[in-house]
């Protein structure tokens, strides 16, 4: 049971994690389900779909940048910058993935942006063939398709 | 793989170039890309340029088909209803080659048609004038919070046509051709605006700005010589940069917390109104002014700026900072003030100063001199070396 100003977050494969409240509610969904229902406050929240891995990996975030939030002499914007970079490098291609699909759920906007320019700065500049191998990501398109498809914006190739 | 919505707010980050280049891997990457909000190209280098021996028409064939792809792109995001949030579009390129006058105009009508929220648009210049005009209708675009326009002429809507930027939150100007009148009411038309950014711009002489409740920050950078007059009084300003290349000779800012000025060799000379509100003042001096003259410099502005809290200086590569504490009660009684100001001046309301890194400056005993000399209730000075005076 968490005492007052904790909250209890249970990941989907039973994982129970006790947090300081301001950095649960740096997710939106949490803090809007936090808001309407007083019982949430009290007993158990359970985050679906995220795993107790992935779960502390978004504790591990939010903590850091709730207390950057409330004291800005300890954790400064550089200290903070440096935290996110070492954050996002450690993170293997299953769990970026699984971070982006969470911190999208949980609406933890800062994150979620911070990901997202992760991947992004992984595809800039790249040829096709390399942003497929490096994502592992499968052609569907039927051969038809395929040529249509390449035939569009010869330009950017 | 990702959802849909996931890889949309990644390419978010990404220039079209490489969005085109997923959008080919397969097919939910490809329809992330068909219905994708955000289209920046960046920063021009995608159209090419004529080489020597190049032949010119090559060159002209191959704008004109990119030109066609940008152009093809939002109208198909128009006519699926897709709409389009931010666009980014560089063009610099020769106009001996290409008059584009129409088709900024089919493009701009297009994007306000797909509900535009950010829009940066930037144009070449013709032997450093703008040569394009904005079409009408973007001065009445209310779904653009952010604008950034490069290389335009600014013009008034003809036929009376009216100007409301009624969400615009940011409004930046690069090497745009804009009178006084025009400037100051088109700023004013943004009842929104937060931030204005006016760089290299020429054809006025006077930024003005009467209540705008929201606006916090302000900057110019490097526009014409005969922009000397800023009066502003936007009660919620925060921050006011001015790095010019003529004279100021009107500054008139009410309630602004923080103030930035290049400050010009001629500060004496000039008739500065004295900025009682600011509390916050950075400076960064002309080249000219070296270590020897920090004291010069500081009476000058203190002078200008008498009711200081922190004073920030910009002197050889290092951030010098002095800190004031002011005697917050005044009584009338004691000493008359020296100036004919309705209020005491700091000589006679300063009690402590502080400085911070001025460990190279030379003479810090003259610096100590005139504290102690003109500041008739100081209490202390601190960080300064100890000598002997």
């Amino acid at each position: 049971m968490a005492s007052k100003g904790n909250l209890t977050l249970k990941s989907c494969n039973g994982k129970e994690f006790i947090v300081e409240e301001k950095v649960a509610v740096m997710s939106t969904t949490i803090k809007n389900m936090v808001d309407v229902d007083d019982s949430f406050a009290q007993g158990v929240i359970p985050i679906i779909g995220v795993d107790g891995k992935i779960l502390a990996k978004l504790i591990e975030y939010c903590k850091e940048h709730a207390e950057a939030d409330e004291d800005e002499e300890v954790k400064s914007e550089e200290y903070l910058k440096k935290f996110d970079e070492k954050f996002v490098d450690e993170l293997n291609l299953n769990d970026l993935y699984d971070l982006l699909k969470a911190s999208n759920y949980l609406e933890i906007t800062k994150l979620l942006n911070l990901l997202c320019q992760k991947v992004a700065s992984m595809i800039k500049g790249k040829k096709p063939e390399e942003i497929r191998r490096i994502f592992n990501i499968k052609n569907d398109f039927t051969p038809e398709e395929e040529e249509e498809i390449n035939r569009q914006n010869p330009w950017a190739f | 793989m990702l959802p849909e919505p996931i890889l949309q707010h990644i390419l978010s980050f990404v220039e079209v170039k490489d969005a085109i280049r997923t959008s080919v891997l397969s097919k939910i990457l490809n329809n992330a890309f068909a219905t994708l909000q955000c289209l920046n190209f960046g920063d021009g280098s995608i159209f090419p340029v004529a080489k020597r021996n190049e032949n010119e028409k090559v060159v002209f064939l191959k704008i004109s088909e990119l030109l066609n792809a940008v152009e093809s792109m939002i109208l198909r995001r128009q006519e699926q209803n897709v709409g389009v949030q931010r666009f980014c579009l560089r063009l610099s390129h020769s106009f001996k080659l290409l008059d584009l006058t129409s088709y900024i105009a089919r493009l701009m009508k297009a994007l306000i048609a797909c509900n535009i929220k950010k829009l940066v648009f930037k144009v070449g210049t013709y032997h450093c004038r703008p040569w394009y005009t904005l079409p009408e209708a973007l001065y009445a675009c209310n779904s653009l919070s952010t604008l950034e326009l490069g290389g335009f002429k600014l013009e008034w809507p003809p036929n009376g046509g009216t100007i409301k930027l009624s969400s615009l939150r940011e409004l930046r100007l690069y090497k745009a051709h804009v009178d006084d009148q025009l400037l100051e009411h088109l700023i004013m038309s943004c009842p929104e605006l937060e931030f204005l950014r006016v760089d290299y711009c020429f054809g006025f002489y006077c930024l003005q700005i009467l209540g705008l409740l929201k606006l916090k920050e302000i900057s110019t950078y490097n526009c014409c010589e005969e922009f000397n007059k800023i009066k502003i009084q936007a009660p919620n300003l925060e921050y006011l940069s001015h790095h010019g290349l003529g004279r100021l000779s009107v500054v008139d800012v009410t309630s602004c917390r923080s103030l930035r000025l290049f400050l010009p060799k001629e500060l004496r000379e000039n008739l500065w109104p004295p900025l009682y509100d600011i509390k916050h003042l950075t400076v960064i001096p002309y080249d000219g002014v070296n270590k020897s003259m920090v004291l010069d410099l500081l009476d000058s502005l203190l002078w200008m700026a008498p009711c200081l809290d922190t004073l920030s200086l910009f002197l050889s590569c290092h951030d010098k900072t002095i800190k004031f504490t002011h005697e917050t009660s005044v009584s009338d009684e004691g000493v008359p003030c020296c100036t004919s100001v309705p209020f005491k001046c700091w000589r006679h309301t300063l009690k402590k100063v502080k400085f911070e890194n001025f460990e190279d400056v030379e003479d810090q005993w003259k610096l100590k001199n005139y504290f102690v000399g003109n500041a008739k209730v100081l209490e202390s000075i601190d960080g300064l070396t100890e000598c002997d005076t």
